[in-house]
């Protein structure tokens, strides 16, 4: 190829991109096939009694292995179909500030609370404390 | 063919046969722990047992690509010519194929969009290479320049622009959540922090301080790292950065996130061998 055909490639594949990286910035990372990577983060953090010391696991939610990013919509969809029959109570933390979890199986009702700005991670402390 | 194609190759075969593994072992986890083998899937929704046992039976078929790509590489890098290169980028080919089979399934994201790009341009390099001569690895070389600078200037941007990011909570959020799921018996992660040190961590400004500076200094060092792999730092500083940032990512979600380390490793290796703007440097 001739210098000045490379050249004209390579500075109409800079312009390219520039607007490829422009638009991958700004779209939604939630698609199979996303060219934006995640720069959030949401986590769950759930027990389900006052005895049990630990939070639970994915599988003791039935949500896959790969399952580590909980929102508040998720956890409803999640509730919806799974028919669980142990009481759920704990936080969702991230990006988008946190949430109180309560979930009553017997009414097979959630209660969402969101929890008072910049506070987050000491009502995370201390659930993570208390649990202990 | 340079060593970079088949380095990239066997990096996207170790990518490929560890995400296969993963599937598997899951799919294992999930026949033991989840009555009826029914799951729900973030994003996803609920998926029943014979949807995971298809996933399955596709990793089997993954994890042999894998391998078979594996051999091709080395293949490739022991006895060079067109043979060798056509076995190479028709391996990539498959994977690439297996790649967007695989979407349907796991909805991978980021990684399936890494592995899709190192398998295209792994395919353009060997096929090339085998028809229109060395030319086209180097065509591979550009392209992998172009795509790799896209994914880390788009993954520094985003984080620059993410507050909770930039503040370290992103980071300090991962350690607590990966910290409390290793305590209560879950092996994606690693068991440290201590659940008793886990509270220091969320409330001490010390331990804040350091993640926010961890996290300016990735940010950072993703934006350098999509200057960097369009030519602009020799090839061994390139590469020593990819290195950097993926051991750091890798401590965080350790098991999980190999297929991604491993392929966005293999397309900075392979955009270092031919950058995209070496043609204006």
């Amino acid at each position: 190829m001739p210098a000045w055909a490379s050249v004209t490639l390579t500075v109409a594949a800079v312009v390219v991109l520039a607007a490829f990286v422009a638009w991958g910035a700004t779209i939604s990372p939630n698609r199979p096939f996303s060219w934006g990577m995640y720069s959030g983060s949401s986590k769950g953090y759930l027990w389900s009694g006052p005895d049990d010391p630990t939070v639970l696991p994915p599988h003791r939610l039935l949500i896959a292995p790969t399952g580590h990013y909980l929102t508040v919509p998720e956890l409803r969809n999640l509730l919806e179909g799974a028919g669980f029959d142990m009481p759920l109570h704990g936080l969702i933390v991230g990006s988008d500030g946190g949430w109180r979890v309560d979930y009553d199986p017997g009414r097979h009702r959630l209660r969402v609370a969101r929890l008072p700005a910049g506070h987050e991670r000491r009502v995370l402390a201390d659930a993570l404390g208390g649990a202990q | 063919m340079s060593t970079a194609v088949p380095g990239a190759g066997l990096l996207l075969a170790l990518a490929v046969v560890w995400h296969a593994g993963v599937v598997m072992a899951d799919a294992r986890a999930v026949a033991r722990n989840y009555p009826g083998g029914r799951v729900y899937r973030l994003g996803h929704g609920w998926t029943s047992s014979s949807a995971f046992a298809a996933y399955h039976r596709l990793a089997r078929v993954m994890l042999a690509m894998g391998g078979a790509l594996a051999v091709a590489c080395a293949s490739a890098r022991l006895a060079p010519g067109r043979g060798t290169a056509t076995a190479l980028g028709g391996c990539a080919a498959v994977v690439l194929a297996l790649v967007f089979v695989n979407r349907r399934y796991g909805g991978v994201r980021y990684a399936g969009v890494c592995l899709a790009i190192l398998a295209g341009c792994l395919t353009v390099a060997g096929l090339g290479r085998a028809v229109g001569g060395p030319a086209w690895t180097a065509a591979g070389g550009a392209l992998a320049s172009f795509f790799a600078a896209q994914l880390y200037l788009v993954a520094g941007l985003r984080k620059v622009r993410s507050r909770h990011f930039m503040n370290g909570g992103v980071l300090i959020d991962n350690l607590v959540y990966n910290a409390a799921q290793a305590a209560a018996g879950n092996r994606d992660f690693l068991p440290w922090p201590r659940q008793a040190a886990l509270g220091a961590l969320l409330l001490r400004p010390a331990p804040r301080t350091v993640c926010r500076v961890i996290a300016v200094l990735t940010a950072l060092g993703e934006l350098l790292l999509g200057l960097a792999v369009l030519g602009l730092l020799p090839a061994p500083a390139t590469l020593a950065l990819a290195v950097l940032l993926h051991a750091g990512f890798l401590l965080v979600s350790p098991l999980r996130i190999v297929p991604f380390a491993a392929a966005a490793t293999g397309l900075v290796l392979l955009a270092a061998s031919h950058p995209m703007l070496s043609a204006l440097l």
